[in-house]
């Protein structure tokens, strides 16, 4: 568990930055087939992350999943209900988040 | 109550949106939709923290979206303005070159 900072770079901040672009694994899901599905995200929505695989391009739900994230020099573990708002919101919204910090769960 | 940190939020913002748009110039040969899609999700960002896209990163038509693509828009230099039409949605767009002097 990290101490979270709000603070720019800081590792907390991976919920207020932009995912498109980003490496990700989907690490914990409900659905057993969704488990594994790595790649680069191309596009965000609400409640999704189309994340491109070799295999073509995979929407995963952001709810009740967890991802593993390469963020700057960290490898992180984000539980999807934390990131699951409209992509311009999770500014505002994750800070708040972070600041109330009981919520904000994030694994090394 | 909590407080929003509203310059945090708009350093975020503007780092956002250049992260964005430097993406959508890199993919508009092989995705155009796309990059137009990373447009409006900067555009939306820069209007939820009211933060001004820099005019350099300005390259795309004001009306559908699109970034400028040398196959899709025409150039034309007259009465010392230079004039963009986007073929897409034919919106002109015209820039007056001044006398820097």
């Amino acid at each position: 568990m990290l101490k979270l900072k709000i603070k720019l770079g800081s590792p907390a901040m991976v919920i207020t930055d932009e995912w498109i672009g980003m490496e990700v694994e989907v690490v914990e899901s409900s659905n057993p087939c969704e488990i594994g599905i790595k790649g680069v995200v191309v596009d965000e929505t609400m409640r999704t992350l189309r994340i491109k695989t070799d295999r073509g391009v995979k929407v995963v739900e952001k709810k009740g999943r967890a991802f593993k994230v390469k963020y700057g020099r960290w490898l992180l573990k984000v539980r999807g209900d934390l990131i699951a708002f409209r992509p311009e919101d999770r500014i505002k919204k994750g800070i708040m988040l972070i600041k109330k910090s009981k919520l904000a769960k994030i694994d090394v | 109550m909590l407080r929003r940190e509203k310059k945090l939020e708009r350093e975020l913002a503007e780092l956002r949106i250049k992260k964005l748009i430097e993406m959508s110039e890199k993919i508009k040969f092989e995705d155009y939709d796309l990059s137009r899609r990373y447009i409006i999700l900067a555009r939306k960002i820069a209007m939820k923290y009211r933060v001004k896209i820099p005019k350099e990163l300005r390259n795309f038509c004001k009306k559908c979206f699109y970034p400028y693509r040398h196959d899709r828009i025409r150039v034309r230099i007259k009465k010392s303005r230079v004039i963009i039409t986007c073929l897409n949605c034919g919106n002109v767009k015209r820039v007056p070159i001044r006398n820097r002097r």
